[in-house]
Formats: C-alpha cells, sequence, structure tokens
C-alpha cells in the first residue's frame, strides 16, 4: 500500500465519520420520534381490538372493514359520511379560501410597500393566537341567539333558534378562517413579482381583460396557488380542533374519528386505520397537486 | 379603421412580400399615419411626464423617440398602445380619435424591452396570440405562423420552448408575435437594449430592412443615439417631458436645435459665447468666424469638421478665411476607420480642449504631445441656444 493510498484512506474516513457525527443526532431523532411510533401505529391498524380496548394479536383486517362500516351490527354508513364530509369540507374551504385569498393577496401587492407589510400582518397575526380560542370566539360570534344568527333565522336561512353553530356551516367557515393566511401569504409572493408586461402583451395582443387574467395573470401565479393548496387541503382534511368546537360533534372529520377511537371509544386499529386512511389520502393529494404543478408549469417543477 | 378584420386577404404581407413594391406597400397603409394633439401626462402627486407634446408621424415612417431615461418617450409609446391614458390632449391613427380606445381594440401592437412572451405557451402559440385573440380559425393562423416564420427566418425556432431560447431570438418571436397582428402601427421599446453589441447590429438591419419591406408604421424608442440614426427617418428627441427636436438623423446630428439636442447626440466640442459682433462670436478658443446667422449662446463644432495640419503647413484651402487654432495632442484613441484627438488649446489664461475626429486616410498620425494647426470653416461654426425650451 502506497504512502498516498494510507493518507487518502484517513481523510476519507476521516469524513466518514465527520458525516456520521453531523448527521446521526438527526437521523436518530426522525427515526425514534417519526419512523418508530409511524411503524407501530401501522402495525397497530393489523391488529385486533382486545375486551379492554388494548391492541392485541392476532393479525386481522378487522379495522379497516370496521373502518369501511361493517360492525357487530351490521353495515352502516356512518364512517362513510365521516370521511366523505372530511373530503368536502377540505375541498369546499379549498374553494372558499382561493376566492377570497386571490383578490386579497392581489390587492396587498398592489398596495405602497409601507401598506403591504401592515395588510400582510393584519393576515397572519390573528393565526398567532392558538386555534381554540379563535374557534371559541366564532362560537360566540355564531351560538343562537347572537346577531348574525338572528339575522339568518330572520332571512330564513336557518330553523328558528338553531343558530348558524354548531353546523357544517360553522366548520366551513372555521376552516377558511383558519387556513386563509396559508393561502395568501404564497399567492401575496407570487403577485410580488408578477412580470406585468406579459399582462400588457396580452391586453396588446387583443385579449379582453378575463383572457388577460387567464392567460398573463393566472398561470404566473399558479404556483403560489398551488403551494397555498397543499398548505391549506391536506391540514383542512385532518383538521381536528374546528369540527370538534364548531360542529358540535354532529359534523365530524376523519381527525375526530381518529382521535375518539383513541379515546373515549377505544378502538385503537380502529383508529389507527383512519389514520392511515389519512396518510394515504394526503400522499395521493399531494400527487395529484405535484401532476398538476408539472403539467400547467411546463415541466418545471412548481410544488414541494 | 381601428381594428383590421381577422381574415386578412390570403396572401398577406409576408408571403407576398418579393412582389410587393415600396409604393404599393405604403398605399395600402395609408391609414397608419399618427398624430398626436397636446399629449400631456401627469402622474397623481404631481409628476409630469409629458408636457403638451404635439406630434404627427406619417404613414410608413421609422420614427424614434431618443432621449436619456426618464424623458417620457416610453410613456408616450406606452399611450400609443394604449397601455397609459393621457392626462389631456388627443391621440389618432389613421386619422381616427383613439385617445380612449383600450388596447384590445387598437390596430397597434408592440414589442417590449423585456420581450414578455408568455412562458406557459410554446413558441408557436405565442406567436400566433394575436391572431388566436381576433378569433381566427385554427389553421388559417398556422398558416400565418409558418408565413411569418418564413419571412423573419425563424426557421425550427416555432418548435422550441420559450425558457429554450436566448435573447436574440426572444427579440424575434416578440417581433414575430407583433407583426403577425399586420397591425397599423408597430411599437417598439428598446427592443434591442438587452442585447450585445454584435447581435445588436445585426438585428437592427434586419428590423430596418423589416421595415422598409412591410412599408408599416414603426415607431421605435431608444436612448441610443447611433442606434436612432442608423434606423430611423425621422426622429424626436426628448427631454423632461418636452419634443426638443424633430427632424431626420442628419438635420439632428448636424444642426442640433439646442444644447440639449447637441450634447445627446454625443456632441463636445462646445463654446460658451460671450460676445458677438456680426459674423464674428468671442468664445473660449479666442474669436470664431461663422456663417450661422442664428443668435445663439453656445457655439457647436462638430469633430469632423476639424482639419488638423503640421504647423507649418499651408491652409488647407488657402482662398478661404478659416478659423485657424494652435493646438497639442494629449490623447488620442485609434479606431481604425478614424482617428480622435483629445487636443488642449491655450488662449492667454483660459485652457480648452477640443476633439477632432479624423478619417484615417493612411497620412501619418499626429503623436500625444504633437503641436497641431486646427482649421475651422465658419459654415461649421453652429449656433445654439442653450434654452431647451427654445427648440
Amino acid at each position: 500500500m502506497s504512502q498516498v493510498d494510507v493518507v487518502w484512506r484517513r481523510r476519507r474516513r476521516r469524513e466518514t465519520r465527520h458525516l456520521l457525527v453531523s448527521v446521526l443526532p438527526g437521523a436518530l431523532w426522525i427515526f425514534i420520534f417519526l419512523v418508530l411510533p409511524s411503524a407501530y401505529l401501522m402495525s397497530v391498524a393489523f391488529m385486533t381490538n382486545g375486551g379492554f380496548g388494548q391492541p392485541q394479536m392476532p393479525l386481522t383486517l378487522d379495522a379497516f372493514r370496521n373502518l369501511a362500516g361493517f360492525g357487530f351490527l351490521g353495515w352502516s354508513p356512518g364512517n362513510l359520511y365521516t370521511l366523505w364530509r372530511s373530503i368536502f369540507q377540505s375541498v369546499i374551504s379549498l374553494g372558499l379560501v382561493v376566492l377570497v385569498a386571490y383578490p386579497v393577496a392581489w390587492y396587498i401587492s398592489m398596495c405602497r410597500p409601507r401598506l403591504r407589510a401592515i395588510m400582510l400582518l393584519a393576515v397572519v397575526v390573528p393565526s398567532w393566537t392558538n386555534q381554540v380560542i379563535r374557534a371559541f370566539g366564532w362560537m360566540n360570534l355564531l351560538s343562537p341567539g347572537t346577531p348574525l344568527s338572528t339575522l339568518a333565522e330572520k332571512m330564513g336561512l336557518i330553523a328558528p333558534n338553531m343558530g348558524l353553530f354548531p353546523s357544517d356551516f360553522a366548520v366551513t367557515l372555521g376552516l377558511v378562517y383558519n387556513f386563509l393566511p396559508f393561502m395568501v401569504l404564497p399567492l401575496y409572493a407570487a403577485f410580488e413579482k408578477l412580470d406585468h408586461a406579459q399582462i400588457e402583451a396580452a391586453r396588446d395582443l387583443y385579449a379582453s381583460p378575463l383572457r388577460t387574467f387567464f392567460v398573463a395573470v393566472l398561470p404566473q401565479t399558479l404556483p403560489g396557488l398551488l403551494a397555498g393548496s397543499v398548505l391549506v387541503a391536506i391540514p383542512a382534511f385532518g383538521m381536528y380542533v374546528i369540527p370538534e368546537l364548531l360542529g358540535g360533534g354532529r359534523s365530524q372529520m376523519l381527525g375526530n374519528l381518529v382521535a375518539s377511537q383513541f379515546g373515549e371509544a377505544a378502538n385503537w386499529p380502529l383508529g389507527a386505520a383512519g389514520a392511515l386512511l389519512m396518510l394515504l389520502a394526503t400522499l395521493l393529494g399531494l400527487v395529484i397537486l405535484r401532476r398538476m404543478g408539472r403539467r400547467l408549469g411546463g415541466g418545471t417543477e412548481m410544488v414541494i | 379603421m381601428a381594428e383590421r378584420s381577422p381574415t386578412a386577404a390570403p396572401g398577406g404581407p409576408f408571403s407576398a412580400v418579393e412582389s410587393t413594391t415600396g409604393s404599393e406597400a405604403s398605399a395600402a397603409r395609408e391609414a397608419s399615419s399618427i398624430s398626436l394633439k397636446g399629449i400631456r401626462k401627469e402622474y397623481p402627486g404631481g409628476v409630469v411626464a409629458l408636457e403638451s407634446v404635439d406630434l404627427d408621424i406619417r404613414a410608413g415612417e421609422f420614427f424614434t423617440l431618443l432621449g436619456p431615461s426618464g424623458c417620457g418617450k416610453t410613456t408616450l409609446l406606452r399611450m400609443l398602445a394604449g397601455l397609459d391614458e393621457p392626462s389631456g390632449g388627443s391621440l389618432s391613427i389613421g386619422g381616427v380619435d383613439v385617445t380612449d380606445t383600450p388596447p384590445h381594440k387598437r390596430s397597434v401592437n408592440t414589442v417590449f424591452q423585456s420581450y414578455a412572451l408568455f412562458p406557459h405557451l410554446s413558441v408557436r402559440d405565442n406567436i400566433a396570440f394575436g391572431l388566436k385573440m381576433r378569433g381566427m380559425a385554427r389553421a388559417e393562423r398556422e398558416q400565418k405562423v409558418v408565413e411569418i416564420a418564413e419571412f423573419i427566418k425563424l426557421g425550427s425556432l416555432v418548435d422550441r420552448r420559450v425558457d429554450q431560447l436566448s435573447g436574440g431570438q426572444r427579440q424575434r418571436i416578440a417581433l414575430a408575435r407583433a407583426l403577425i397582428c399586420e397591425p397599423d402601427v408597430l411599437l417598439l421599446d428598446e427592443p434591442l437594449s438587452a442585447l450585445d453589441a454584435g447581435l445588436r447590429s445585426q438585428l437592427q438591419v434586419e428590423l430596418l430592412r423589416t421595415q422598409k419591406r412591410l412599408g408599416m408604421t414603426f415607431v421605435f424608442v431608444t436612448h441610443d443615439q447611433e442606434e436612432a440614426m442608423v434606423m430611423s427617418d425621422r426622429i424626436a428627441v426628448l427631454s423632461d417631458g418636452i419634443i426638443q427636436q424633430i427632424g431626420t438623423p442628419q438635420e439632428v446630428y448636424e444642426r442640433p436645435a439646442n444644447l440639449f439636442v447637441a450634447r445627446f447626440m454625443g456632441h463636445d466640442n462646445l463654446f460658451s459665447i460671450s460676445a458677438r459682433e456680426g459674423m464674428t462670436v468671442q468664445t473660449p478658443i479666442g474669436a470664431l468666424e461663422t456663417e450661422d446667422k442664428n443668435d445663439g449662446r453656445v457655439a457647436l463644432i462638430r469633430p469632423e469638421t476639424l482639419e488638423l495640419t503640421s504647423p507649418g503647413a499651408p491652409s488647407v484651402e488657402p482662398g478661404k478665411r478659416l478659423n485657424t487654432l494652435m493646438c497639442r495632442v494629449v490623447e488620442r484613441f485609434y479606431r481604425g476607420s478614424n482617428v480622435e484627438y483629445r487636443l488642449s488649446h491655450q488662449n492667454g489664461e483660459q485652457h480648452s480642449e477640443l476633439i477632432a475626429e479624423i478619417s484615417n486616410t493612411g497620412d501619418r498620425l499626429f503623436r500625444v504631445g504633437d503641436e497641431v494647426k486646427v482649421e475651422i470653416y465658419p459654415e461649421d461654426v453652429i449656433m445654439l441656444s442653450d434654452d431647451e425650451e427654445g427648440a
């Protein structure tokens, strides 16, 4: 072995050690606190529910059959409703968030720089408050007898003395309110670097205002829109606090189902199966958004 | 004639180029003259970008708006496009008032400084965009794209993606995208400023040829006086929102209307006049004979009109009374086709600098430190007002 070889080997060993030392803590952390629990959760999903709510052998698919609605009393659509409500609520609230956030972000981007900072703060600051507290705030605003509820009653939108809370409507409202900043910020970032020359080029080339929007504005803001969609739709899908508090138990979403199985219902395998479903649905959503981003972005990576 | 029919006759200007003579082309485009009357632009906050501009641009003309940044030339162009609204005055294209016509209803197209191609569309779709917006059928659009690609020799560029194009290629696509609409007027906002020198002069020639072949009215904005002179039929020099001078490149260069124009056209031999007596003016380089009857505060001597000889040599035109100065060569810049000398002149206490541009005819060149005799024809001493309003 030549002298050079020895030196080279030594250096290589040192580099390996250096790499190990710098990466190991993080890797261990992720392994112990993310990979292991996830693996455990996944294995629980395939276990049987014991008499005292403890997961036990043998391995079965009972939890998934349970999740699909087959219980000891036969089939019931309850869980499917919950799944459907999760999808429906996250899609509807995503749509509403986009409708509200798009003009807001556009408007902020057109303000004077000083004003912009203030308006962005106004959008973001409420989200620094605890979600639960804000949900309680909405309860106070929407309960039966409050001005808003009375107004809705007078207009014949709701039955007398029902109040706007608790309801599916209150959940949607809560989700839109909660996730608005997550859409406004990426959209604002996209609007801030908007190439106005493209808008002018479209107008110059005979595009009506509406077509100008679709040709010159929307494509430019698409990265922000998709990034915002990921930030809104995916957490909304698994949302726990808002449906719990504003739905009043009648508007359960998947997150509530999972939580209750780990809590009062004491069916860990079912809860784990629900969590697994949530994870899969989330990944599916990400894949779809990624695909969309790639297609619309002309091959360039746009989301994540 | 604010809007052209979307279905132009088959064999439009691009397909029948070789057979179209200049006069035919200009006859077909007689509706493309531009007239601005009292055009003003004032931004909120009181900043005046344009102060009552009157301007007539003839049909088929290559007209350039020349000036430093912030002079209002781009604002003026944007008003022609309809992208900015004038605060006052009226604007007509082809005799039709279009002051309040929105951009998408004007038969005017723009080549933007940043090109502003749509990155998510293919090059082909970019070029055909204007035709699509006018509702032309797909097959016909494709045909037009083929014609224009042939016309400005785009070759295989049409099949590329926008992000695969270089600056020069983008520029040509932007030109194709605007030309394909066959507008009455084509506006160009510093379209060559982002390109390197070689490509720039090549595209200057191409652009000029294109304009001549089509006989289309081009309004070109630039801050580069050489580019303006090379390209234009006429130039309007702007400063502080005011037109300082309108004229052919020769007029503007050789007879600048005032000090600003002279400076902007690159003139350095400017001498303030302290007194005038008949046809003799007193300047820092001594008394100069002039043939310019205009009263002026500054004398301009263009560098290429200076005659340089050795101190003892006979006059370049012995029969004529020339202004003669003795100078010393301070610097020499050899440019191949010509040589630029920086000369210093001492007139008593007064020290002045002159610049002489001598075409290189292969004679012996003067060296730094040489004493030279400078002769100036009286007709080359031009009077300028230093008052910029005096245009």
